[in-house]
């Protein structure tokens, strides 16, 4: 049987985290471990090593692109996965996000019915 | 819906109820910025707490099955986020928004997600002035056309209402209190969103500087202040015929709807039309109506399966070029011989990547618009050939037509041609 994946969710928002960690837990059981700056997310992934990294955009202190930047910047974990998550939709913000060199980009409001499957898709771990 | 589906929900119900009384407090902010700005007393500080909480409002509202929260909370981050443009227009337009929303807040959550809204079909024309009778005028003349209108009287209102509605076409008055330099702004800003919208300029001043002005920003019509509404709607009419013309269509046909659901939100992300299809028994007509450039072909399907409508289409010699690709869950080596055996261009492996997905289709789209630039381009000199031409000069004419523009055609004519060795 495959080994559950784990994906490490970086968001200030305490109820955007509980729902995200909900949706892959219960839709897809998947192991969630959740972070609420960029400074724990950081953290949390040296030590979790997890398959992928849902990545929050406007967060205080450190927003998602620096996080994603340091994220880049260390061996240990420049290897997993990272999708941003936005309510950002205009072009200009979209054009940005693609230059960073993350593997997508997630809307919010996100479908909690779906967003397994959106981050499966984009990184396409087939069922 | 599956149980783990049902326990997922009434889980995010349960997140609902503990966070209504901050998500509320958020509102209450957002309608405490509203008040000042009525008053005439709102300081920046609270103007961008405003737009913040707009916009983290905006994220998570739809989340919870909010989806017409999410739309007017970013309609409201919009308004906020102009600064020094809010007025009074603006300030009422925060007015409206913030009832709504908290309405919307005070339904009951059933535990369910809604279904998304329908997508409107009917093209939206956006009206940006200040011009109350020609607004009115303007309502009668697009129902009649089946148009759906919008009127912002101000840009940050208008801003706000692109942000939430996506318009088909922007009539934008420069001749409005706004003034045409931030009027210009917007224009510029508007050619470069996706998807596109399109812009026709509406303005009391008609000099030939002000007509290079709005073509540089990518204006699509010039039209003076003075024509009548009628003419007006008309010009809206023929370019929202000529977008549609222009657009690049892909046309996918998948017994899944949730699969073409996906598509449509890839495809689209890029300005691309998408004519979903479920039922191939009617693919026959729909490929003829649409005139796709590309088709998407799913292989299994009842009835008819992807490699027979491939099959098809190969042996009518008006598509035997037609880009066709096939989305497949079998990558198996028969499969794949079978795909590339009927005339495929390219396969997709089902459960679709998005970024793979779209390379494959925005490369065979290009190279068809490399082999059409080639078929109507003159190789010696490099112009439009006749054709290409004839077809351009009969759009320009078309522009012009209804504000009555005389249109002035130059020539300039060339000695005997030789490539050069």
């Amino acid at each position: 049987m495959a080994t559950a994946k784990c994906i490490l969710v970086i968001d200030d928002e305490d109820d955007i985290r509980e729902i995200a960690q909900i949706s892959l837990e219960m839709v897809a059981n998947w192991q969630v471990v959740t972070a609420s700056s960029g400074n724990e997310g950081l953290a949390k992934a040296r030590t979790e090593q997890p398959d992928a990294i849902l990545l929050d955009v406007m967060m205080p202190d450190m927003d998602g692109p620096s996080t994603f930047q340091k994220l880049q910047a260390d061996v240990t974990t420049q290897h997993i996965p990272v999708l941003l998550l936005t309510a950002k939709v205009q072009a200009i913000d979209r054009r940005r996000f693609a230059d960073l060199g993350v593997k997508g980009v997630i809307s919010k409001p996100f479908d909690p019915l779906k967003l397994a499957n959106e981050v499966a898709e984009i990184l396409g771990w087939h069922s | 819906m599956d149980s783990r589906a049902q326990q997922a929900l009434a889980a995010v119900a349960a997140v609902w109820e503990r966070s209504k009384e901050s998500i509320l407090g958020r509102v209450a902010l957002l309608e405490q910025a509203t008040g000042t700005l009525l008053e005439g007393t709102l300081d920046d500080a609270l103007r961008q707490q405003a737009e913040q909480e707009a916009h983290k409002l905006t994220g998570s509202l739809g989340t919870f099955g909010f989806g017409e929260g999410s739309r007017l909370a970013r309609e409201m981050e919009h308004l906020f986020r102009a600064g020094v443009l809010l007025g009074q227009a603006e300030a009422l337009r925060l007015s409206e928004l913030g009832m709504a929303l908290r309405r919307e807040l005070e339904r009951p959550l059933v535990g369910q997600v809604p279904p998304p809204t329908p997508r409107e079909e009917r093209p939206l024309l956006l009206v940006v002035n200040t011009d109350a009778e020609l607004a009115e005028q303007l309502v009668v003349e697009t129902a009649a056309q089946g148009i759906r209108i919008e009127i912002s009287p101000t840009l940050p209102v208008a801003r706000g209402a692109i942000a939430r509605a996506y318009p088909d076409v922007v009539l934008l008055d420069l001749s409005s209190p706004a003034g045409t330099a931030d009027g210009l702004t917007l224009l510029t800003e508007l050619s470069e969103q996706t998807p596109l919208v399109s812009v026709l300029v509406l303005t009391a001043r008609d000099t030939f500087t002000d007509r290079v002005e709005v073509a540089r920003r990518g204006g699509r019509g010039f039209l003076h202040k003075a024509v009548p509404p009628a003419q007006i709607v008309e010009a809206v009419v023929q370019l929202l015929a000529r977008r549609r013309a222009a657009e690049t269509k892909v046309m996918a046909v998948d017994d899944d709807p949730q699969v073409l659901a996906i598509l449509r939100s890839l495809l689209e992300s890029q300005g691309i039309r998408l004519t979903p299809l479920t039922d191939p028994l009617r693919f026959w007509d729909v490929l003829q109506q649409e005139s796709p450039d590309l088709l998407i072909l799913d292989v299994d399907m009842p009835d008819l399966n992807g490699i027979e409508l491939c099959q098809v289409v190969r042996s009518d010699q008006r598509w035997t070029e037609m880009p066709v690709l096939f989305l497949t869950a079998h990558t198996d080596p028969g499969t794949i011989h079978r795909v590339f055996a009927v005339g495929a261009d390219d396969f997709v492996s089902k459960p679709i990547v998005g970024p793979e997905l779209i390379t494959r289709v925005t490369n065979r789209l290009e190279r068809i618009r490399l082999l059409r630039t080639l078929a109507e381009t003159d190789a010696l000199t490099g112009v439009a050939n006749r054709r290409k031409s004839t077809q351009v000069l009969d759009q320009f004419l078309g522009f012009g037509q209804p504000s009555g523009t005389t249109f002035l055609l130059g020539g300039a004519g060339y000695g005997s041609l030789q490539t050069g060795e």
